[in-house]
């Protein structure tokens, strides 16, 4: 009985063992359309990749100018509640050169305070702020800023067949994102399902919103339907804050443009990224951090240049209650956060409010659907989603 | 010595001898996982923080440094082990420990809506960071390589 026992030892260590190195090898999925050369995966739990057929690769690397002697700046700006990063390589030794940044980096911020104050929905007067607060079906002028912004939200609402959709504000607040309410701690807090049916119901109306321009002037028309939740009646409301990060990057690479600067990039919050080219290497090596790496260690590497990347995940705004994830992400089939496993997706080419917008909507869409959705219409663009299951 | 006793006494030295192997092998178990996490800790760790409210330094750390004096809205206390930051900007307080042992950093406290940034976690490496968006606050590894071949994202 006592070596019983002892023998009992044996299988407590190898379960032990089992487990630990179980929690920390979990495997996921990738999904890609980039071709098998375009890209290398570094962290071993991801090595099952599926193939996602449709997207032709081709990188032009390698510089054709002599940038010897380039330096680098660098500017933090902040918008949209978020903070923007931009880097700039070129020759700044002479004072020209420095005022010509100086002027360019103005002209960002410029920009960037002109999308804020067009499309946020905390700053009092804002187009969007003045819309979510506008009776149903009341039109309202809006700049330019904003109509090019709906004008493209409603194109990829389209697109996707309303898997990216920015009215489902209320939904987003009310699971605690958004910062108008604290998050949920118990299950007992969550929203009910009436409540965020309701909410879902109102934000299939987003297709109704009316843009129009006339005689140079922009309006958009709210929706007449409205819902009724306990003894408030709710109108449609908006967040374009899953793509005016993209929208805000399109800006910006004009920007780089019209001042002749060809190297460096430009980081909004991660969400939207320009890159140019390197200096020394011409593309530059971008590595996705895995969405469930505590130490957010990189999973996949490629090469950009030239172009521009979105990314949408449900590692960095979220909560687990009773061990279910509760992220920003909204599916819009069911109004609540997103359950269909895919962690992350990231688009790579295109405008970037297109691609901030489509990410999204990848990761309400489950593995399938995206992956039926990329092979059929996002053949110009380079996709990459990871998926728990 | 009776024959019952001798018997007795060879059996207990075979379970001395099987007691060695269990142990041996319950050691061997525990250098293996020890090498294994020691294999794969991150392999590059935070040297220092940064905090930043509105784009701008409020206060700096470097491991085994002094850190940034005070100033106007920034406190901090200093103990053997930590240093708890208190940031008192854009009309809210996030409270910011850094553990001096561990060579981490976490938003212990913050009075933003939604307290988004306290799900953040430690930053335990030089990619990692954190925001407080209300608060329009970002704590961030002391050394970031602006113009490295590699972006990170």
């Amino acid at each position: 009985m006592h070596s019983l026992k002892k023998l009992a030892v044996f299988p407590a260590v190898f379960i032990s063992a089992a487990a630990f190195f179980g929690c920390t090898q979990k495997q996921y999925s990738v999904y890609t359309n980039i071709p098998q050369s375009g890209y290398t995966v570094l962290d071993k739990n991801y090595k099952n990749v599926t193939q996602i057929a449709g997207y032709q690769h081709s990188d032009k690397i390698y510089n054709d100018e002599d940038t010897t002697g380039f330096t680098t700046k660098r500017r933090l700006y902040f918008a949209m509640v978020a903070e923007a990063e931009l880097i700039v390589m070129s020759d700044f030794s002479s004072e020209q050169a420095t005022e010509k940044f100086d002027e360019f980096s103005k002209q960002v911020s410029t920009t960037l305070n002109s999308i804020d104050k067009a499309l946020s929905t905390t700053v009092e007067n804002s187009d969007i702020s003045l819309f979510n607060k506008a009776e149903a079906g009341a039109e309202l002028e809006i700049n330019q800023i904003t109509y090019n912004v709906l004008s493209e939200a409603k194109s990829v609402y389209n697109l996707t067949q309303g898997y990216y959709n920015p009215a489902l504000y209320y939904n987003v607040i009310a699971y605690g994102f958004g910062g108008e309410e604290d998050c949920p701690q118990t299950s007992a807090d969550l929203p009910s399902d009436e409540t965020i049916g309701k909410y879902t119901d109102l934000a299939s109306h987003f297709s109704e919103v009316q843009l129009a321009e006339r005689e140079g002037r922009y309006y958009v028309t709210k929706p007449e339907y409205t819902v009724q939740v306990e003894d408030k009646t709710c109108s449609l409301k908006l967040d374009l804050g899953g793509i005016g990060k993209g929208y805000a990057v399109d800006r910006v690479d004009e920007l780089f443009e019209e001042y002749g600067y060809k190297y460096g990039h430009f980081n909004f919050a991660a969400s939207s990224m320009l890159v140019k080219s390197h200096p020394n290497l011409g593309a530059y090596n971008v590595s996705f951090i895995g969405p469930r790496s505590p130490s957010r260690d990189v999973y996949i590497q490629t090469t950009v240049r030239n172009e521009k990347i979105s990314t949408s995940g449900d590692n960095e705004q979220f909560y687990i209650i009773d061990g279910v994830r509760y992220s920003h992400v909204i599916d819009p089939t069911t109004g609540k956060p997103v359950q269909t496993g895919i962690m992350s997706a990231t688009v790579i080419g295109g405008g970037a409010a297109r691609a901030d917008a489509l990410t999204t909507a990848i990761m309400a869409m489950g593995s399938e659907r995206a992956i039926k959705f990329a092979e059929e219409k996002l053949t110009d663009v380079r996709v990459i989603f990871t998926c728990e299951k | 010595m009776s024959l019952k006793k001798v018997e007795q006494v060879k059996r207990d030295r075979g379970f001395k001898l099987f007691d060695l192997i269990i142990y041996g092998v319950i050691v061997l178990t525990v250098a293996a996982l020890f090498l294994a996490v020691f294999l794969t800790r991150n392999s590059d760790p935070l040297s220092g923080v940064r905090i930043c409210v509105d784009s701008v330094t409020v206060f700096e750390y470097e491991f085994g440094k002094e850190p940034t004096p005070p100033s106007n809205g920034v406190e901090w206390i200093e103990t053997d082990k930590t240093i708890t930051v208190t940031v008192n900007k854009n009309g809210g307080t996030n409270v910011i420990l850094i553990d001096k042992s561990a060579k981490t950093v976490v938003m212990r406290k913050a009075d933003c809506k939604g307290g988004q940034c306290l799900y953040f976690g430690a930053i335990d490496n030089n990619n990692k960071i954190i925001y407080c968006n209300p608060h329009r606050l970002r704590v961030e590894p002391l050394i970031r390589n602006y113009d490295s071949p590699d972006i990170i994202m």
